[in-house]
């Protein structure tokens, strides 16, 4: 831990040659006067803080002439590691051998940071150096160069580290064979997989923490290519745990088919702790193969092993996979039926499509309920007739599922089915699931105007009937929609009518603001009042309407707000429609009990995005916010916008 | 990872590129799950939209937008608060806070949250909702394990409206407006488009019916890919089956790699090119001076 240092302030001479500008920078101009300027302040008596910019600059820009100015001060515990950041990312050569240098020097923390930076650099001429550091009593000092040997992977640093594994101490074993893994992905990279094997064989052999045999496992496999098969066989058939699951994820990173079936070998061994991690691996491998041996573990075996052999099956999707993912539909397990719902619904191809069809037609209810729940989620559109049909189900509970499923299934030009059917359905559940179908398929109708027009053209339905076509009118929107909508609210009544009004209340679009401001304020029945205005100031900030009209909309609501309800609803408006009036009008509430720590967050909240243009109106607001709230947020902001109307004004 | 723990950590997760680097190798070297906390790849909303380009429903895809946060700006802070007296150790570590990064005098603040916005510390308005969104981006036009190649500086504070330009052709284009909440995405096809934000119901698409198939859509990259809508159980399912998480390193690195490319491209004012397999800016020394940053000692990568 470090200790600040008093801030010392910058001499006049140096503030004039470096700028407070040039040390705020991230990347300052590369030039031979901006360098000099910053070696200047790390030769200076300037403080810790700027010579710490100093550093930081020059990693980007320094050249050869700021190494020596950096590498002095590598041994100084305040700047030791800006020094390094300054001279780390410098390519040139002379870093090296300042970075040399200082190995020589430094103790501690210091030499612990140098030494990162050589592995950094992979400066081989510092392995001499290195090695006879993993023997330091220092152990920061022992695991950095453990680690920079690694990274420096030359043959000398191999052998450094490959001497120094056997008689490592316990809390040495980890950092040297960080280094040695660091050495075999390096020469594996350069091309020398056996020199890469032996290394990983070694740690492999070394025992110690259980990371470092499943790494020393994946190496060795991986370096010796198809020659690796055997010792990945061999762990998968181990009792090893950790080397097993090893093996198990390693064996995810190779092609082929000898990996594939090394894997499916291992599912004849019935033990789900080995059999599951097994088939996830199959599952993501897509491997056909496996598909004998899965379907078998689906079946019958350990529970959550079924499980997982039919997501593994889902997974693979092989088209042999569908009747037995039908019949697990009704597998008494109820985990197992629903991994294969979820892998039927979404299995590729058209064999669990073609067998819908013919499910949809079983003589069990609940076989062709299935059937309906996997064509509507599966969108089977060959199917529609087949839903159409099942619509007129002696089974209500089917039928109304499968006409549920029309409207997820079908189109726009499905709706005359449905408009030839709704004025006979009188039971309200009939009515409910046919509503849903028409929004669902006026929701995705190209042509929304003529899918509402079609609605609107129903004859003889009953009231309730009419109210759930105004249900649905008011999902779609649009010009024929809301006139259907008004000339329920006109000639409307009971039912119907309260249908219309809420339908307008939760119109998605400002163009039924008139009719719910005309009815809030005609109205004789008081729920319908407090229904259009709520409806009415809801839209007033809808999107779609600019600033203006926002603040003119909430303006018109303002002679017929009375409850507290109504009053936060307008301040809510107000305060996200910042304009002079939309201030007046919040301003007015403050002093009002019942409102005024909402009218003193809207005004204080408009003030401070008009206080520039209208210091004048908006200090005796703010003075008078600042006797009527108790919120300390609001006090707080409020002084600051009277302090900045102040300043304008003053 | 190299304590043998599997990890699960907080994006951004790397503040330079050759950290992200050394999190890949790491992962790899001691067969590690690894998840990155760019859920967004969990949700349905943004799966959908992703699953859309995939599949082709959109036409051709050439080009993507990525929210960056409409706060703070590219260029970042270098100034210190004035110290204050540190807290008891057993509190707030506070040398530990600071982890690998340069020192500086405590002060509450940046504990507080307003750590945000330094350079030491924060990796810009590009990185704040880029870490989530580049990711998205990336994943969506098969680019998920390669960064941007090409990124046209911007003269202006934020990086808005910088195209970021990757190998298979598609560009991406940074904006700080354009959706209804935070983090969003726009994929813009020759057949249609479809944006998404956090706080939306569903996603707003070109054409309705695209939305139709929003549930199917979903099921099928579930069943498909055995990936849930859920990222925390992602992560513990992986942990299980030792598969990759959704946003394993590679996501997370070659994601941030473009966040750290278009930051470095904002930091020299200037155009820069990358190229994400030797992972060097190309012919360009400057630029690859700001690839990494020396860690404080006693950490180093």
């Amino acid at each position: 831990m470090r200790i600040a240092r008093p801030i010392i302030l910058l001499s006049i001479a140096l503030l004039l040659a470096v700028p407070g500008r040039l040390l705020g920078q991230t990347v300052p101009q590369k030039s031979a006067e901006n360098i000099n300027k910053l070696v200047a302040v790390l030769k200076s008596g300037a403080g810790q803080k700027e010579k710490m910019d100093a550093c930081r600059q020059l990693g980007v820009i320094g050249t050869k002439q700021a190494v020596a100015p950096l590498a002095a001060l590598l041994g100084d515990e305040q700047l030791s590691h800006m020094a390094r950041y300054g001279l780390e990312p410098n390519p040139g050569r002379e870093v090296d051998e300042a970075f040399r240098t200082a190995l020589k020097k430094l103790k501690g923390r210091p030499l612990v940071g140098v030494i990162g930076s050589v592995g950094i650099r992979r400066d081989s001429k510092a392995v001499p150096q290195l090695a006879p550091l993993l023997k330091s009593s220092d152990q920061e000092v022992a695991d950095a160069a453990a680690r920079a040997l690694g990274k420096i992977a030359d043959e000398r640093a191999v052998k450094a580290l490959e001497t120094a594994l056997p008689g490592a101490a316990l809390t040495s074993q980890l950092p040297i064979a960080e280094g040695l893994f660091r050495c075999a992905e390096s020469l594996a990279s350069r091309g020398d997989q056996s020199s890469a094997a032996r290394i990983y064989d070694r740690l492999l052999a070394a025992g110690g923490a259980h990371q470092v045999r499943a790494g020393a496992l994946r190496g060795a496999v991986l370096a010796r290519g198809e020659s690796g098969l055997p010792l990945l066989a061999e762990h998968l058939k181990g009792e090893d745990p950790i080397l097993f699951l090893a093996a198990v994820k390693t064996a995810q990173e190779i092609t082929g088919k000898d990996v594939s079936d090394l894997l499916i070998g291992e599912l004849s061994r019935p033990v789900a702790d080995r059999q599951i991690p097994v088939m996830q691996a199959l599952g993501k491998r897509k491997e056909a193969a496996a598909a004998p041996a899965l379907s078998q573990i689906a079946q019958k075996g350990d529970p959550q092993a079924r499980v997982e052999a039919v997501r593994a099956l889902a997974e693979i999707a092989p088209p042999s996979a569908v009747p037995l993912l039908f019949s697990l539909l009704s597998d008494p397990d109820a985990k197992v039926a629903a991994a294969a719902h979820k892998g039927l619904a979404a299995f590729p191809g058209s064999q669990a499509d073609e067998t819908l069809l013919t499910m949809v037609n079983s003589t069990e209810a609940h076989g062709r309920m299935a059937a309906i729940d996997l064509i509507e989620l599966r969108r089977t559109k060959t199917a529609l007739p087949a839903l159409k049909k099942a619509a007129e189900d002696p089974d209500p509970v089917v039928r109304r599922r499968a006409l549920e499923a029309v409207g997820k299934v079908g189109e726009a030009d499905d709706l005359p089915f449905l408009l030839a059917r709704f004025p006979g359905a009188r039971d309200a559940a009939d009515i409910v699931v046919m509503e849903a179908a028409f929004s669902d398929l006026g929701i995705r109708s190209p042509d929304r105007e003529a899918y509402a027009s079609s609605l609107t053209r129903l004859n003889g339905l009953a009231p309730e009937q009419r109210a759930s076509v105004l249900r649905v009118l008011s999902i779609l929107g649009g010009k024929n929609a809301i006139a259907a909508v008004r000339s329920s609210m006109k000639e409307g009544t009971g039912e119907v009518r309260n249908a219309a009004v809420r339908a307008l209340v939760s119109w998605k679009t400002p163009d039924a603001a008139p009719d719910l401001l005309e009815c809030a304020r005609t109205t004789g029945e008081p729920s319908e009042k407090v229904l259009c205005l709520r409806g009415y100031l809801r839209l007033s900030s809808h999107d779609d309407l600019s600033l203006d009209q926002r603040v003119a909309a909430a303006t018109e609501a303002v002679p017929l707000v009375s409850t507290v309800e109504q009053k936060r609803m307008l301040m809510s408006v107000l305060q996200r429609n910042a304009t002079i009036s939309s201030f007046s009008i919040a301003a007015r509430y403050v002093d009002d009990p019942e409102v005024k720590e909402e009218a003193s967050l809207a005004a204080t909240a408009i003030a401070e995005s008009i206080v520039e243009k209208n210091p004048t109106e908006v200090r005796p607001v703010m003075e008078k916010v600042l006797k009527a709230t108790e919120n300390e947020r609001i006090v707080e902001r409020a002084k600051a916008v009277l302090a900045k109307a102040g300043k304008i004004l003053n | 990872m190299r304590a043998g723990k599997d990890v699960f950590s907080e994006k951004p997760s790397a503040m330079t590129i050759a950290e992200g680097r050394a999190v890949v190798e790491t992962a790899r070297r001691y067969a590690r799950i690894y998840q990155s906390g760019v859920q967004r790849l969990s949700e349905a909303n943004f799966t959908f939209a992703n699953e859309l380009v995939r599949r082709g429903r959109l036409g051709d895809v050439k080009t993507v937008r990525a929210h960056i946060a409409p706060w703070d700006a590219a260029e970042l802070r270098h100034e210190w608060l004035p110290e204050q007296p540190e807290p008891p150790k057993e509190d707030m570590d506070w040398n530990l806070w600071l982890g690998p990064c340069p020192w500086r005098p405590y002060n509450p603040a940046y504990t507080a949250g307003r750590w945000r916005g330094y350079y030491d510390f924060h990796t810009s308005c590009i990185g704040e909702w880029g870490a989530h969104t580049f990711a998205q981006c990336q994943d969506a036009v098969g680019a998920g394990t390669t960064a941007g190649i090409e990124y046209s500086y911007v003269p202006n504070d934020s990086g808005d409206g910088m195209v970021v330009r990757f190998a298979n052709g598609v560009r991406m284009v940074l904006e700080r407006e354009g959706w209804r909440g935070t983090c969003g995405v726009k994929y813009e096809g020759t057949e249609g488009w479809v944006s998404v934000a956090d706080g939306y119901e569903r996603p707003d698409v070109s054409a309705p019916a695209l939305l139709g198939d929003f549930k199917k859509i979903v099921a099928e990259y579930q069943e498909r890919t055995q990936r849930p809508m859920n990222h925390g159980r992602d992560f513990f399912n992986c942990i299980k089956s030792r598969r990759p998480t959704v946003t394993n390193p590679e996501v997370m690195h070659y994601s941030m790699s473009t966040v750290h490319a278009a930051n470095i491209a904002m930091w020299l004012k200037r155009d820069v090119r990358y190229d994400p397999t030797k992972e060097e800016f190309v012919n360009d020394a400057e630029a690859n001076r700001l690839r990494s940053r020396a860690m404080r000692e006693p950490w180093i990568i």
